[in-house]
């Protein structure tokens, strides 16, 4: 288990994190989200153990990270932009990951880069930028650590290789303790591989919920109400966090379950009406409004 | 990742990624090591008849051992080998990389430290091997190699890490590779740079100031910071035993020096690694990674500039105040717009920054005052003859001695650093004697170089060194009326002490080389003439004869001998020892000097002095300076039948007069005069008395 607790971190005087609380429990796939300068990388860094907070503590399992190499052969940072050996291959690098990590996999390692067709003898200056990349999560991987922590890793991958990775990881996380932490300041590139999301935002966690049971508590509803007035009618008997209105369409994001929600519907005359799923973006455009932040147009942008 | 064998796993691939490096310093290292000795054993073994054996060997062992250009080579390295070794701290990248490794940070702050040493001196004695192997080829080699190359292997590789670590600290506090370079340069030569600023500030400033540094390499070797001082003062120790006649053997000098070097490294190290732990993981891409540094390593830089630039105009304009203010501004400004971008990385911040500008502006003011308020006290000073245990003098007239000290003969004294530490006047009323005539004429401000007073003055220079009961020595360089500097001159040549001490030969190194003498070379000249005789002794009793003739007058020679008369000739005594030059004695000889002018005529040979009645024609020349600064000349010839002819001819004297201010009476400055004789020849004269000699200015107008 990953717990950040109470920490800070300026650069300059410019606060990257403030006073931030989370926690990432072991086993599932955690997605930082949050938009450039939010200061995912910065927490990574600190949870990896590159950068110390300069207030209150990073834990991995009840230890600090920081210049503890014991914890750390526990963690695999891959960086943003991952740094290689010049004039190395690839097999270079994961010899000289071996004798770090004592439980990297060189077998695994051989078998990965074939099945990303790799060259593993090949200098990696010579490597796209997208190879580099896979290269990356597989050197992780092989590390066999607990924690996998990739930062905007997934970005610049095509779409059939960010599947196989996803893959890679399902799979590792199916036959051992793995818990990947991905950041990202892209929505959807979380969306179909993280099990619970932390939204990062200034320096601070606005939220961190199971994506699950945030699904399960929003709807977006999409109707036409016979009668003037509906839309009051709706918005006094249910919780509307959002409404878009298209002459006579309505688009209303309801905060409450499923069931419910069709049952207030029911009471209210509509000429049409359907409940649509809702996207991860909508969600947390939702969710950040409701605490007070519009950072739709960020999202948006991202 | 603590264990042995993770740590030997990271020290080898670390060393394997700075394969590049050590292969390009190996090279480095091989052209001015094994190379350079090729050459140098090539030379000795194509002149081999030019050199004895035994020279051509210790020659070569100093080169191993003691060169110049193993420091550079040592320098060089180790910002090299700094710079490489740590660049991954000045990129975000590899900071990621390295940072989230499970490596301890102090394991990492070890292996690529010790890793940089182990490089240079594999580096390093691998070539001193080859040089070895050279010599030994060239069938020079002995022992006292081994000696030689285990001390410069030692030197050389303390003086590497002493210069590495400084490099360490200015990459951790810039993060620049460039300015880390720079900042080495600063940090190398910033104690230096100090001394020779304040010796600066102190010439300009004091009047009576005494320039103690003979040599510049001595402003390097006497720091206490800096990381080549303690090798260049052991080269300095070892290089007084490398001579002609001394088997270099004895390293004992050269301990202050080690351990000065090893005291450096500790320090540096010690320093690099707080600025490791305290540097911010962040500070890849950054000019100066610590924020609260940046102002006082601008002052640090700007501080010095501005002195050099204020010295620069208080030089060209003799120390006029409104010079010194313009300089120190427009050095304040200029450094200002350069520090701010080097340390920022942005033009823009050439807007920033005012206040380290002006505390640097405010320190070299107050520098200034200081130096120029406390000039007064420090000319002033008077010593209490309580205080004083004895005195050293020195004239400026001993300029053509040769300075011995110990026992080897190439030691390179000035004659200030002679005079003032290894001549000790003790004579009690002769110190008395000194201090009144010194305290008169602080009190009648007749003691330093002044337009005023010395205007219309015959003066003359003596420096003096004040040694006192509680071990301080304080010098002066005072300029005194040719009467008062006279007094004390005349009365420290009649002292002993002072005959022994600069009779060159007494010096211990100069009997040494006498004793091996082959033969001597004797030159001598009539004053005023030009032209030489020489002869050769080979006969081992007429040399020690001649040697000791020439030193017994010197020693009997009164101060009356100086102040009354002139010197008859001149001699030059050539020294060979085994077939190399190693040293000259130069003496004036006086009518009194009945030893030496007795071998002399068993040498056939008799100063002839000159025949002014001879002179046939008189040439004099007077310099005018017109106003726009250019010199100009103007030449009177008087003949025989001229009527200021006789008057003149009789107020010329030998030339050496007009040169030897000891001898009463003023002589021209303004003349240059030449004389003819019937066969053409010329003879060397003085014009004496000339404001005698009526209508001679006429003759120019």
């Amino acid at each position: 288990m990953i717990e950040v607790k109470n920490v800070s971190k300026s650069f300059d005087g410019f606060v990257a994190v403030k006073n931030m609380n989370l926690s990432i429990n072991s086993g599932m796939v955690y997605g930082l989200l949050g938009t450039n300068g939010a200061g995912k990388s910065t927490l990574m860094r600190m949870i990896s153990g590159v950068l110390k907070p300069d207030e209150g503590c990073v834990l991995l399992d009840k230890m600090n990270t920081y210049d503890n190499p014991e914890i750390k052969k526990n963690i695999f940072f891959i960086a943003d932009d991952a740094y290689f050996f010049s004039y190395s291959s690839a097999e270079d690098m994961a010899k000289y990951y071996a004798g770090l990590y004592e439980n990297f996999d060189m077998e695994l390692f051989g078998q990965l880069t074939e099945k990303f067709s790799l060259d593993k003898k090949r200098k990696i200056g010579t490597f796209s930028k997208g190879m580099k990349k896979q290269l990356s999560i597989i050197l992780g991987v092989c590390a066999k650590t607990n924690y996998l922590l990739c930062d905007e890793t997934f970005d610049g991958l095509d779409p059939v290789m960010r599947q196989a990775v996803k893959s890679l990881l399902a799979k590792e996380m199916s036959e051992r303790s793995l818990t990947p932490v991905i950041a990202s300041h892209n929505l959807r590139e979380l969306e179909d591989i993280c099990d619970t999301v932390g939204l990062i935002h200034q320096g601070g966690v606005l939220l961190s919920k199971d994506l699950d049971d945030i699904k399960c508590n929003i709807q977006k509803v999409q109707c036409v109400f016979s009668e003037e007035g509906g839309l009051n009618i709706l918005k006094n008997i249910c919780d509307v966090i959002q409404c878009n209105t298209r002459g006579s369409l309505h688009v209303i994001t309801i905060r409450g379950k499923r069931d419910e929600v069709e049952a207030k519907l029911d009471s209210i005359k509509t000429v049409f009406c359907e409940v649509l799923p809702l996207t991860l973006e909508e969600i947390f455009i939702s969710e950040t409004e409701v605490v007070g932040y519009d950072i739709k147009k960020l999202l948006l942008e991202a | 990742m603590t264990s042995k064998n993770s740590y030997w796993k990271l020290s080898i691939s670390n060393f394997k990624r700075r394969i590049p490096y050590f292969v390009l310093s190996f090279l480095f290292c091989f052209i001015m090591i094994p190379a350079v000795m090729y050459f140098e054993c090539l030379s000795y073994t194509n002149y081999m008849g030019d050199y004895n054996y035994q020279y051509i060997k210790q020659s070569l062992a100093n080169t191993i051992a003691g060169a110049y250009v193993h420091d550079i080579i040592a320098v060089i390295l180790a910002v090299l080998f700094a710079i490489t070794g740590n660049a991954w701290n000045n990129s975000q990248k590899k900071n990621d990389f390295y940072k989230a490794l499970p490596v301890k940070e102090n394991t990492r702050f070890v292996y690529i430290h010790l890793n940089s040493f182990i490089s240079f001196i594999l580096c390093f004695g691998i070539n001193l091997i080859f040089a070895n192997l050279i010599v030994a080829c060239y069938k020079f080699y002995e022992t006292t190699f081994v000696v030689a190359s285990l001390y410069s292997l030692l030197i050389h590789s303390l003086e590497f890490m002493a210069v590495y670590m400084l490099s360490v600290i200015a990459q951790y506090l810039t993060g620049n590779a460039v300015l880390a370079v720079l900042g080495t340069g600063i940090l190398l030569s910033a104690e230096t740079v100090i001394r020779i600023l304040m010796d600066l500030f102190k010439s300009e400033n004091y009047k009576t100031y005494v320039n103690m540094y003979h040599e510049f390499t001595e402003f390097f070797y006497k720091a206490i910071t800096s990381p080549v001082a303690g090798a260049l003062a052991a080269h300095e120790s070892i290089s007084r035993k490398y001579d002609d006649y001394y088997i270099a053997s004895n390293y004992s000098e050269i301990w202050p020096g080690v351990i000065k070097t090893v005291v450096q490294i500790v320090i540096f190290t010690v320093i690099a690694f707080y600025i490791y732990k305290a540097r911010p993981a962040q500070a890849g891409n950054k000019n100066i990674v610590f924020d609260k540094t940046k102002a006082y390593i601008k002052c640090l830089i700007m501080i010095p500039l501005t002195s050099v630039c204020v010295l620069l105009f208080m030089e060209n304009d003799n120390g006029a105040v409104v010079p010194k203010y313009i300089g120190m501004i427009l050095a304040l400004v200029i450094s200002h717009i350069i520090l701010q971008y080097a340390i920022e990385g942005d033009f823009a911040a050439v807007k920033k920054g005012y206040i380290s500008t002006i505390i640097s502006g405010a320190i070299v003011t107050a520098i200034m005052v200081f130096y120029s308020i406390s000039g007064v006290n420090y000319d002033r000073y008077k010593p209490v003859l309580a205080d004083v245990e004895s005195l050293g003098i020195c004239t400026g007239e001993e300029y053509d001695y040769n300075f011995s000290r110990g026992e080897g003969i190439y030691s390179y004294i000035s004659s200030s650093d002679y005079f003032f530490n290894d001549v000790k006047l003790t004579d009690e009323t002769f110190i008395k004697e000194t201090l009144e005539i010194i305290s008169k004429n602080i009190d009648n401000g007749t003691y330093c170089f002044d337009d005023e007073w010395t205007k219309n003055q015959i003066t003359s220079g003596i420096d003096i060194s004040f040694n006192l009961k509680n071990g301080k020595q304080i010098s002066r360089s005072y300029t005194l009326p040719q009467e008062d500097c006279d007094k004390i001159k005349y009365a420290m040549y009649d002292l002993d002490e002072y005959k022994h001490a600069s009779n060159q030969l007494e010096y211990p190194g100069n009997i040494k080389c006498i004793e091996s003498a082959e033969y001597l070379t004797v030159v001598y000249r009539d004053y005023g003439k030009s032209n030489n005789d020489t002869c050769t002794i080979d006969d081992k009793e007429l040399q020690k004869k001649m040697l000791e003739a020439v030193s017994q007058d010197y020693l009997n020679r009164s101060s009356e001998v100086y102040t009354n008369e002139l010197p008859i000739g001149y001699i030059c005594i050539d020294v060979y020892a085994q077939k190399r030059a190693n040293q000259t004695y130069e003496y004036k000889v006086y009518a009194g000097d009945t030893d030496t002018l007795a071998i002399l005529s068993e040498l056939n040979y008799e100063f002839k002095s000159i025949d002014l009645s001879k002179i046939t024609s008189i040439e004099l020349i007077k310099y005018n300076y017109s106003e726009a600064s250019e010199l100009n000349e103007k030449r009177v010839t008087l003949n025989q039948e001229d009527d200021l002819f006789e008057e003149v001819r009789n107020h010329l004297v030998n030339r050496e007069a007009y040169y030897n201010s000891r001898l009463p009476g003023k002589y021209s400055s303004i003349y240059d005069i030449c004389a003819y004789a019937e066969d053409g020849s010329s003879i060397e004269v003085a014009l004496k008395g000339k404001d005698e000699i009526k209508g001679l200015e006429e003759l120019f107008q």
